[in-house]
C-alpha cells in the first residue's frame, strides 16, 4: 500500500529541485561568438592584420570573372583587336563578351557589371584598411607597414576611381568606410570630382611608398612610388592636364627601363614578371590542378583563392581557343620606311602567329618537336603574346584541360611611360620632343628611326597612333586611346563595317551605362 | 435479460459479467444483424426489444441512461453499431460492445460535477474502520492499477500490478472512487461490501478525439484555435516516401511541393518551414521520420495556437504524434510494397534535321560563321535522344516490421523499415533504414517514463546529369568516342559551335556517396504528486553524422578536362534541449482551468565538419591523399547555436461551452544583439460552444456548433547567425605576392554589421466555425484568417557599389546587411467538409479542402522596393512576385523596327530597344512611355504564390474492399522558367525545344507571331526576363489512388494470422495542367519561389504491397 499523501512533498521536492537550476539557467549561453570568422570590433588590430588587408585589396582584382579572364577580352574587343572563335561565340561565359564585341553593351551586360563591382570592392577592402590603418598609426605613428599598407591602399582607391571615371564618368563616391551614411550614395555631381578624388589618393600613394627597388623578395608585386607616379601621370594625361602628366612621367626615368629585344616577351609571359620594364602589373599565380571551376567562382569564404587567369587557355593554339589574332590587325606592322620601301615591323613577330608579319614557327617550348613550322592553313592566326611561353603540364596536352596560367595582367609598363611622355610632347606643341621618344621605343628592336624634320603635326600624331598600336595590340590599351583621342567612332565603325558589315560604335560609348543592378538597389541614385 | 440496479447488485453483475466474458464471442457483433421497427418507443423497449430479438445482453447504469425518452426507428439488417449509434448517437449516453454485451454509460463531460476532487485541507487523522479489498480489471479481464480513493477524503492506495487493491476506510457505507488514465473514473458505494471487483471502462475522453497541441493535448471538441488535425486512419494504408506527401492537400491552409510545407502563405523572405515537433521534441527533422511510424499528424496554422511555441512557430507548426505500444497483447504487423517509376512528363525537342536548321538560322543572323561541320550531312542524322538514355524506369520497394504491445505498467513499440529507390534519372539512387523504439513506464502512479530513440540511416548515391546538357546536347552525337579522355563522345567546341557537353558523362564519371545517420532521442518523465498536477521534463538530444565521398574519373567535358579527384568530407551536427514544465488542473464548479508553466533550454548545440581533397592520382585504386600526388588545403567548419525560452498557458472554460485559451511565450535569441534579444509572443483565443447552447441542444440537424476567434503573435529568428555583427573573412581573398608568388593571406569586412536588426512577427488573427450535422455525418470547418507580418527580415540586395557581395558568383555570402525590411498580409479563407455515410455495405468518407489565399506586401522598412534575381518586393503586391518587360509579339517586319527606332531618335535615344534589333526580334512594351524600352518599362509579370488550393479524398470501404482516391491542386499561380533562355528561345547553340520550330524565319515566314528569330548570342535581349517566361502553372493532380482488399477472418486465422491486406496504388498517374514544363507542382524558396530552372518531372509510381498482422 503507497500513500500518495505521504509522497507529495517529497515530489514537489524533487520537482523544486529539477526546475530550480532551469528556470534560473544562465542567460549568458546566449552570448555566442562565431568560431569561424572575425570580426571588425577584433580584428584589423595589428600591421599584419592590416597588410592582410591591403592585400585582400587586391585580390579585388580576381572577382567577378575579371582578372581570371575578362580583363583583356573585354578591352580587346572593345578595340577590335581580338577575333572570337566559334568557341566563344557558343560559350555562355563570353555571351557578355561577344555583345561588347558587337557594341551591344548597355546597363544590363555582365562584363560593365563585373568592371563595376570589383572596382567598387578594391574601393570597399581600400576603405576598411585606411580606416583601420588610421586608428593604428594614431598611437604608432612609425609603423613602416601600415604606412605601406595604407598606401597601398591609397593607390588601389586611386587606381579604382581613375578607372570609374574613365569608363563612366560620374558615379557614387565613397571614401569611407564608414557606411553608414552611404550605403545609398548619390552620383557625383561631375566626373571631374571622381577624377580628384582619384588624383588625390594617388598622391598621398606617391608620397607615402618607396621605389620599387627597395621592396624585398617577398614584396615583389606591391604598389610603389613609381606605379603610383605612372597612374598619376596617366590621369593627367586623360585629364588633359600635359605639363602636369610630364612632370610625373619624368619622375620614372632612371628607375624603369625598357627591356632589350630578346627579353620583350617577359613582359607578357610567366618568368621574369615585375621585371624592369613593369610599372605596375597584377600578380597572378600558377595554380596545379583542376582550377577551372575555382576560377569562376572565386570567393570570399571560398576554399583557396585562385588568383589565377585563362589567358593562355582562351587565347592560344594550346588551349580551347575562344579568342585568335584578327587578320585584319596585321596591316598596322606593314608599313613604308621613310625610303618608301615596304617594311614589316619586327614587332609582329612578338605579338603573334601567322600571315606575313607574325611569327612562323611556334610551340616554342613543346617537348616534342619545338620550333617547327607554323602551320597557316590549318591554324589561322593566334596571339603570340597572350600563350604562355612556359607550358605548364596542365596548360599542354591535347584538350588543354584545366585553367591555370599565372601570367600576371600587366597595367602598365614603361613603353608605355615613354609613348605617354611623347605624346604629351605633342600635345604641348612639341612634335620633335614627340618623335624622340618614339624612337626611343623603336631602338629596342632596332628599328629604323624617325626624323622629326619629315613629317607635319598631324603625320607625328598617325606615327604615335601606329606607335601604340603596334607595341601594345593586345595588351587592353587601343580602345583607351582612341577614347582619349576622341576618335572612336572614326577608327573603328569603318573597321567593323569591313568585318561584320555594321558600324555599331556611337557617341554614347565613350563611357559605360550604370549597371541596371545598381540602379534597382542603390535607392541614393 | 440482465437488467441490474448497479446499488444494489454490483458485485453480482461484475461476477456474471466476467464469467460472460468468457464466452463472449467477440465476431458475434460483426455478424449480427439488428431488424428494428418502432414508433414513438422509449429507450427502455428498444432495448428489451433487441434482447429479445439477439443474443445481445445491455448492460447500464439505470441513472446513466434515459430509459424514457422516446424515439421512432426503423432499421433492417443493421450492425449494432449502427443501431446504437441512432438510438445514443445524439444523447450524453455512450456505448461499448464488447462480444454480447452491450455496455452503456454516461460520457466523462457531464460526468464532470461528479469527478472526485481532493480538498487538501481537509487533512486529518481519520480512524480506520475497516478494510475493503478488491480486484480491478478492464473489460478483457486485464488487471488494472487503478488509483482507489475514499469519496471525500484525501485517503487512498493504488491497486497492484494484479489489479488487487486493500483500502482502509473511515465510512464502511461510504463510496470508492476508481480512476485511471484510460478509463472512466467509477464511484461505487460500498454499502457494507467488503469485498468488490471493479470493471473499469475505457474512458469516453479517449473515445473522443484527441488533439495534441504544444506541451499538452486538448479535446478537439474544445479547441480554440485553429488545427488540422490528421490521423493514420484518413491517411490510409498506403506505401509513402515522405512525411510532407502524407500531409499535402489533406489540410486546408497547408500548401505541400516536393518537400516544402507552407502554412496559410508566405509570411516572410527567411525560413517559412513550419516548426516541426516529434512527439514533443522541439525541432525535430521530417526526413528522418519514416512515414509508416506516424500516428497522428496536427498542424498548428494560427497564431493563437503556435504562440506558445513564440518564435519558432511563426510558420505554423506540424506535430508529429507516432505509433505508441497499447495495453494487450502483442501485435506484429509487416507492411511490404515495391513499385516502379516512370516519368511524367517530357520535353519535346527537334530532331538533327531541324536542330541544324536551327543553328544555321542562328549563327547567320548574329553574323557568324557556319563551320564545315555543320554544312555536311553528317550531323543531319539522328542518332540518339538523350532523353531516352537519361530517363529510366525507376523502382522503388520498402519493408517495414513493426512490434507492439505493453501492458498496465509498460509498453512498447518497435519498427524497422527499409527502403530502396532507384529514381527515373540515371545515374542517383538512395537507401533509407529507420529504427524507433518507443517506451513507457508506468513506474509509479505519480510517476511515467516515457523514452523514444529513432535512428535513420540514409545513403544516396549517383551523380544527377545536367538537364540542359540532356535537352540541349546534338541528336546527331554518338554516345561514345574512345579518343575522348573518359570515353564518352565531347562536343568540338569549334566545329559544333557549341559549349554543351555530353549529359552521360557527368552521372558516369562522378561518384559521390552521402552516407547520413541521423538519431533522435527523448527521455520524457513525468511526475503527478497530486490530482491535477502534472510536472514534465523532458531532455532530448539529436543529431546526425555524415561522410560524403566522391571519386571523379578523368573525364573531357566541353574540351575541359577534369582530372582523376577525390574528396571526402564529414560533418557532425547535435543538438541537446531540456524542456520542463508544469500543467495544472483545476474545477471549481462549473469552471475548468488549466495552466501550463514552462521554459525551453537549448545549450550546447554544435556541429561542424572538415574536408579533404586531392587530384594527382596514378591509378583508381588507391584513393587515399596520400598515393595524390597534389592534396588540397584541407577544409574546417564550426558551428555553435543556443536558445532559451519562458512560456505559459491558461485555458479556462465554463461549462466546458464557453472557452478562453492565452499563450504566453518569451524566446531569446543569439541571433539578435543582447539588447534586442528577447521577443514576447501573446496569445489570446476564445470560443463558444453553440451546439451545447440549450435552444440547440435537442436539434436534430446541428449536433455540434463551435464558433472561435483566436490572435496571436508569433516571430522569426531564421536569419543566420552572427548578422548583427560585421563579418571577416580571411578564406578566399588571398593575394600572390613576391618573387615566389606564395598566397600571402588576405583579410577583409564581408559583411557590414546590423546591431539594430529585432525579431520579426507576424500577428494572426483567425475566425472559425467548426460545424457537425446530422449525426456529425456532415462536419467541417469555414475559417477566416489574417496573418500580418512586421519587420520581415532579409537581407535586402545592397547596391553593388558598397563592394559586398562577392560571395553571390557561387559563394555563400551575399555581403547583404540583414535590415527589417518589409511587412506582408496574408488573408484567405479555408473550408473543410467531410461527408460519412454508407451505400448499403459500402462506407464512405468524402472529403474536400478549399483555401483561399492573398498575399500582400503592405509596408517596406527601407521605404524602396527591391529585387533579387527576377523577383520583386514592392507594396500592394504579391510578396516575390516576377518582375519584367511585357512582351509583346515581334518585330515582324524591318520596317517595324526601322520605324520604331526613327521614333524614339526623335525622343533623343540611339534606338528604341537595343541597337541591333531587328525583324524577327521581341517587341517589349514601352510601359513608361518615355519612347524607348529601358529597366523603367519592366512591371509585375507573375504571381509565384497559389490563390486557391485545392484537396479532394474520396475513400470507399466495405468489410473486405477497401478504395482511396485523392486529388490535389493549386490555381491561379506562375512559374517563371529559368530554362526558356537554355532550350526554348532560339539563342543558344544546342538543341531546343520544338516550340523553336514556330519561330520567326523570315518576313515571309513569320511563323508564330510569338517564337522570335534564332540568334545565337541574344546581342538584343530576346531573353530578358519577359512575359515570355511566365507560364501559368495551375494543376490538378491525381496524387494518390489505391485500391486493398482484405481476407476474411476465416481465412486469415488459417495462416495464423490476424490481419491479411493487398493492396494497389498509384501516385501521379493523372496530372490536369496547362503548363508545358516538366513539373507544375515546384516550390523554390522563399524569395525566388516559382522560379524553375529544370526542376525534374515528378515520379509516377505504380506499386504493390502487403500488409500482414501477425
Amino acid at each position: 500500500m503507497k500513500n500518495i499523501l505521504k509522497n507529495r512533498f517529497k515530489i514537489i521536492g524533487v520537482f523544486v529541485l529539477f526546475l530550480f537550476p532551469l528556470v534560473s539557467c544562465d542567460k549568458e549561453i546566449l552570448d555566442l561568438e562565431n568560431p569561424e570568422q572575425f570580426t571588425l570590433a577584433t580584428y584589423f588590430k595589428t600591421p599584419d592584420q592590416i597588410v592582410q588587408g591591403t592585400n585582400a585589396a587586391y585580390g579585388a582584382f580576381f572577382q567577378f570573372w575579371v582578372g581570371s579572364y575578362q580583363w583583356p577580352e573585354i578591352w580587346d574587343v572593345l578595340g577590335n583587336e581580338t577575333h572570337a572563335t566559334a568557341g566563344a561565340l557558343g560559350s555562355y561565359h563570353e555571351v557578355s563578351v561577344i555583345q561588347m564585341m558587337g557594341y551591344q553593351h548597355n546597363e544590363t551586360n555582365r562584363s560593365v557589371e563585373n568592371l563595376w563591382r570589383m572596382w567598387y570592392v578594391m574601393i570597399l577592402r581600400s576603405n576598411l584598411v585606411i580606416d583601420r590603418a588610421d586608428i593604428y598609426l594614431e598611437e604608432n605613428p612609425s609603423n613602416d607597414l601600415v604606412i605601406r599598407s595604407r598606401g597601398e591602399a591609397y593607390f588601389l582607391r586611386g587606381w579604382a576611381y581613375f578607372n570609374l571615371a574613365n569608363y563612366w564618368g560620374k558615379v557614387p563616391i565613397r571614401t569611407s568606410f564608414d557606411q553608414s551614411e552611404n550605403i545609398n550614395a548619390p552620383l557625383a555631381s561631375s566626373a571631374d570630382e571622381v577624377w580628384a578624388v582619384a588624383e588625390s589618393d594617388l598622391k598621398i600613394a606617391q608620397s607615402v611608398l618607396k621605389d620599387v627597388g627597395t621592396y624585398g623578395d617577398s614584396d615583389i608585386g606591391r604598389a610603389t612610388k613609381g606605379a603610383a607616379t605612372g597612374f598619376l601621370g596617366k590621369l593627367y594625361l586623360t585629364t588633359e592636364r600635359y605639363q602636369e602628366a610630364e612632370t610625373e612621367l619624368a619622375k620614372l626615368e632612371g628607375h624603369y627601363d625598357l627591356l632589350s629585344a630578346e627579353d620583350y616577351l617577359w613582359n607578357f609571359g610567366e618568368t621574369n614578371e615585375n621585371n624592369i620594364e613593369s610599372v605596375f602589373e597584377f600578380q597572378s599565380a600558377y595554380q596545379e590542378g583542376d582550377a577551372t571551376t575555382t576560377m569562376f567562382t572565386n570567393v570570399e569564404g571560398g576554399p583557396t583563392p585562385a588568383m589565377n587567369n585563362m589567358q593562355p587557355q582562351l587565347h592560344s593554339w594550346n588551349g580551347w581557343p575562344n579568342w585568335k589574332f584578327p587578320p585584319t590587325r596585321e596591316q598596322a606592322f606593314l608599313y613604308q620606311d621613310e625610303s618608301g620601301t615596304d617594311f614589316i615591323d619586327p614587332r609582329g613577330a612578338e605579338t603573334f602567329y601567322g600571315g606575313v608579319a607574325g611569327d612562323d614557327t611556334w610551340c616554342d617550348m613543346c617537348a616534342e618537336d619545338p620550333n617547327r613550322v607554323y602551320d597557316f592553313a590549318g591554324l589561322g592566326y593566334y596571339y603570340k603574346k597572350k600563350g604562355n611561353k612556359e607550358v605548364k603540364p596542365s596548360e599542354s596536352g591535347t584538350a588543354a584541360g584545366a585553367a591555370v596560367s599565372g601570367n600576371n595582367i600587366r597595367q602598365m609598363r614603361y613603353a608605355d611611360v615613354l609613348l605617354m611622355r611623347g605624346e604629351i610632347a605633342l600635345m604641348l606643341g612639341n612634335p620633335s620632343g614627340c618623335i624622340d621618344f618614339i624612337n626611343i621605343v623603336r631602338r629596342r628592336f632596332g628599328i629604323f628611326e624617325y626624323t622629326a624634320a619629315n613629317y607635319s603635326d598631324s603625320e607625328v600624331f598617325d606615327l604615335l597612333k601606329r606607335e601604340r598600336e603596334v607595341e601594345f595590340m593586345g595588351e587592353g590599351s587601343r580602345f583607351n586611346d582612341l577614347k582619349r583621342w576622341g576618335i572612336l567612332e572614326e577608327t573603328l565603325n569603318p573597321e567593323f563595317q569591313e568585318i561584320y558589315g555594321t558600324q555599331p560604335v556611337r557617341a554614347s560609348h565613350y563611357f559605360f551605362e550604370i549597371p541596371q543592378n545598381e540602379r534597382d538597389t542603390n535607392f541614393g541614385l | 435479460m440482465f437488467k441490474f440496479d448497479l446499488k444494489m447488485k454490483l458485485t453480482t453483475l461484475l461476477l456474471f459479467t466476467a464469467v460472460l466474458g468468457l464466452y463472449a464471442n467477440d465476431g458475434y457483433a460483426e455478424k449480427t444483424k439488428v431488424s428494428l421497427d418502432v414508433e414513438n418507443a422509449t429507450v427502455q423497449e428498444i432495448i428489451d426489444n433487441i434482447e429479445s430479438s439477439t443474443k445481445f445482453n445491455f448492460i447500464y447504469d439505470t441513472e446513466h441512461v434515459n430509459l424514457l425518452r422516446k424515439l421512432s426507428l426503423k432499421f433492417k439488417d443493421k450492425l449494432i453499431d449502427k443501431v446504437l449509434e441512432q438510438i445514443f448517437g445524439n444523447t450524453n449516453t455512450n456505448y461499448k460492445v464488447k462480444g454480447t454485451q452491450v455496455i452503456l454509460y454516461k460520457s466523462l463531460i457531464d460526468k464532470a460535477s461528479k469527478v472526485p476532487t481532493i480538498d487538501r485541507s481537509a487533512v486529518e487523522p481519520i480512524e480506520v474502520q475497516s478494510i475493503i479489498t478488491g480486484t480491478i480489471t478492464n473489460e478483457s479481464g486485464t488487471p488494472v492499477g487503478a488509483n482507489v480513493i475514499e469519496k471525500g477524503t484525501t485517503n487512498g492506495v493504488l491497486a497492484d500490478f494484479d489489479g488487487n487493491f486493500s483500502i482502509d476506510i473511515s465510512n464502511e457505507n461510504g463510496t470508492l472512487v476508481f480512476s485511471y488514465v484510460g478509463y472512466a473514473t467509477q464511484e461505487i458505494a460500498l454499502n457494507g461490501q467488503t469485498t468488490i471487483s471493479v470493471i473499469m471502462a475505457e474512458s469516453a475522453v479517449n473515445m473522443e478525439e484527441i488533439v495534441i497541441v504544444g506541451y499538452g493535448s486538448v479535446k478537439k471538441s474544445d479547441l480554440t484555435g485553429a488545427v488540422s488535425s490528421i490521423s493514420s486512419e484518413d491517411l490510409g494504408d498506403r506505401q509513402a516516401t515522405s512525411v510532407a506527401g502524407l500531409i499535402q492537400g489533406r489540410a486546408p491552409g497547408v500548401e505541400v511541393s516536393g518537400d516544402k510545407i507552407r502554412i496559410r502563405g508566405i509570411t516572410t523572405f527567411n525560413n517559412t518551414d513550419p516548426l516541426v515537433v516529434i512527439d514533443g521534441f522541439l525541432g525535430g527533422d521530417l526526413s528522418t521520420v519514416n512515414p509508416n511510424d506516424i500516428e497522428n499528424i496536427e498542424v498548428l496554422k494560427d497564431a493563437s495556437s503556435t504562440a506558445i511555441y513564440g518564435s519558432r512557430g511563426a510558420n505554423g507548426v506540424i506535430l508529429i504524434t507516432t505509433k505508441s505500444g497499447k495495453k494487450g497483447a502483442m501485435e506484429v504487423n509487416v507492411n511490404f510494397w515495391s513499385g516502379i517509376k516512370s516519368t511524367t512528363n517530357r520535353r519535346d525537342v527537334m530532331n538533327a534535321t531541324q536542330y541544324i536548321d536551327y543553328v544555321h538560322d542562328a549563327l547567320t543572323n548574329a553574323n557568324q560563321t557556319i563551320t564545315d561541320k555543320l554544312l555536311s550531312d553528317d550531323v543531319r542524322v539522328d542518332r540518339n535522344d538523350w532523353q531516352d538514355l537519361i530517363f529510366q524506369t525507376g523502382n522503388t520497394s520498402e519493408v517495414n516490421v513493426n512490434i507492439s504491445g505493453g501492458s498496465d505498467k509498460a509498453t512498447y513499440y518497435v519498427s524497422l523499415a527499409h527502403r530502396a529507390d532507384e529514381g527515373i534519372i540515371i545515374g542517383a539512387s538512395s537507401k533509407a533504414t529507420y529504427l524507433r523504439n518507443k517506451n513507457t513506464f508506468a513506474i509509479k502512479p505519480w510517476l511515467d517514463l516515457g523514452i523514444n530513440t529513432a535512428l535513420s540511416y540514409k545513403t544516396a548515391k549517383g551523380a544527377n546529369p545536367s538537364f540542359v546538357q540532356m535537352l540541349g546536347y546534338m541528336p546527331y552525337k554518338e554516345i561514345y568516342d574512345e579518343n575522348q579522355i573518359g570515353g564518352y563522345s565531347d562536343v568540338d567546341r569549334i566545329n559544333d559551335a557549341s559549349d554543351v557537353s555530353n549529359p552521360l558523362t557527368r552521372p558516369n564519371k562522378i561518384h559521390p556517396e552521402r552516407n547520413t545517420l541521423s538519431y533522435q532521442t527523448q527521455v520524457n518523465l513525468k511526475l503527478k504528486p497530486f490530482k491535477g498536477f502534472t510536472y514534465t521534463i523532458q531532455a532530448g538530444l539529436k543529431g546526425n553524422s555524415e561522410r560524403f565521398f566522391q571519386w571523379t574519373d578523368t573525364y573531357v567535358s566541353a574540351s575541359n578536362v577534369s582530372v582523376n579527384a577525390m574528396q571526402e568530407s564529414s560533418s557532425y551536427f547535435y543538438s541537446p534541449i531540456v524542456e520542463s514544465f508544469i500543467n495544472y488542473t483545476k474545477q471549481i464548479g462549473d469552471h475548468n482551468l488549466s495552466g501550463l508553466l514552462g521554459n525551453t533550454w537549448q545549450d550546447g548545440i554544435q556541429g561542424g565538419g572538415i574536408g579533404i581533397g586531392a587530384t594527382g592520382y596514378a591509378t583508381n585504386e588507391i584513393k587515399l591523399v596520400s598515393v595524390a600526388s597534389s592534396p588540397e588545403a584541407p577544409t574546417q567548419s564550426l558551428f555553435i547555436d543556443s536558445r532559451l525560452s519562458y512560456f505559459g498557458r491558461l485555458n479556462y472554460d465554463y461549462k466546458s461551452k464557453y472557452l478562453m485559451t492565452v499563450n504566453m511565450r518569451t524566446d531569446a535569441s543569439p541571433n539578435f544583439s543582447p539588447s534586442n534579444r528577447w521577443g514576447y509572443f501573446p496569445s489570446l483565443s476564445l470560443a463558444w460552444k453553440i451546439s451545447e447552447e440549450s435552444f440547440l441542444a435537442n436539434s436534430n440537424a446541428i449536433s455540434q456548433l463551435k464558433l472561435r476567434a483566436g490572435w496571436g503573435r508569433s516571430g522569426n529568428d531564421a536569419i543566420g547567425q552572427y548578422r548583427y555583427l560585421s563579418s571577416v573573412y580571411s578564406q578566399g581573398v588571398g593575394y600572390p605576392l613576391g618573387v615566389s608568388q606564395q598566397d600571402a593571406m588576405g583579410a577583409t569586412v564581408v559583411q557590414n554589421a546590423s546591431p539594430e536588426i529585432k525579431w520579426e512577427t507576424t500577428e494572426s488573427l483567425t475566425v472559425g466555425l467548426d460545424y457537425g450535422l446530422f449525426n456529425n455525418t456532415l462536419t467541417g470547418t469555414i475559417e477566416y484568417f489574417d496573418k500580418q507580418t512586421n519587420d520581415i527580415l532579409f537581407a535586402v540586395p545592397s547596391p553593388l557599389s558598397l563592394g559586398y557581395g562577392t560571395g553571390l558568383d557561387g559563394g555563400t555570402i551575399d555581403g547583404n546587411a540583414i535590415v527589417n525590411a518589409a511587412s506582408v498580409s496574408n488573408k484567405g479563407f479555408e473550408f473543410l467538409i467531410t461527408k460519412k455515410g454508407d451505400l448499403g455495405k459500402v462506407n464512405y468518407n468524402l472529403s474536400a479542402n478549399y483555401t483561399y489565399m492573398e498575399n500582400e506586401v503592405t509596408g517596406l522598412g527601407l521605404g524602396q522596393p527591391f529585387l533579387s534575381a527576377v523577383s520583386r518586393t514592392e507594396i500592394g503586391f504579391p510578396i516575390g512576385h516576377f518582375f519584367g518587360y511585357e512582351a509583346d509579339g515581334l518585330f515582324l517586319t524591318q520596317s517595324a523596327i526601322d520605324a520604331a527606332n526613327t521614333a524614339a531618335q526623335a525622343s533623343g535615344f540611339d534606338f528604341f530597344q537595343e541597337a541591333s534589333t531587328s525583324a524577327g526580334d521581341v517587341k517589349f512594351k514601352d510601359l513608361n512611355g518615355d519612347g524607348r524600352i529601358d529597366g523603367d518599362d519592366r512591371t509585375i509579370i507573375g504571381n509565384p504564390i497559389p490563390k486557391h488550393l485545392v484537396g479532394l479524398n474520396l475513400s470507399l470501404n466495405t468489410a473486405q474492399l477497401d478504395f482511396n482516391m485523392f486529388w490535389q491542386g493549386a490555381m491561379n499561380l506562375d512559374i517563371y522558367d529559368e530554362g526558356y533562355r537554355w532550350n526554348r528561345a532560339g539563342v543558344r547553340i544546342l538543341n531546343q525545344e520544338t516550340s523553336v520550330l514556330d519561330r520567326w524565319i523570315s518576313e515571309s515566314q513569320p511563323g508564330n507571331g510569338i517564337q522570335p528569330r534564332a540568334l545565337s548570342g541574344d546581342a538584343v535581349g530576346n531573353t530578358r526576363p519577359s512575359t515570355l517566361m511566365v507560364q501559368d502553372a495551375s494543376y490538378f493532380r491525381l496524387k494518390l489512388i489505391s485500391i486493398g482488399y482484405t481476407l476474411s477472418d476465416q481465412l486469415t486465422s488459417k495462416f495464423g494470422l490476424t490481419k491479411l491486406r493487398i493492396y494497389a496504388s498509384g501516385e501521379n498517374l493523372l496530372t490536369l495542367t496547362g503548363y508545358d514544363g516538366f513539373d507544375p507542382e515546384i516550390g523554390g524558396e522563399n524569395l525566388v519561389r516559382g522560379v524553375t530552372s529544370f526542376i525534374p518531372p515528378v515520379a509516377k509510381t505504380i506499386a504493390l504491397g502487403v500488409q500482414i498482422g501477425l
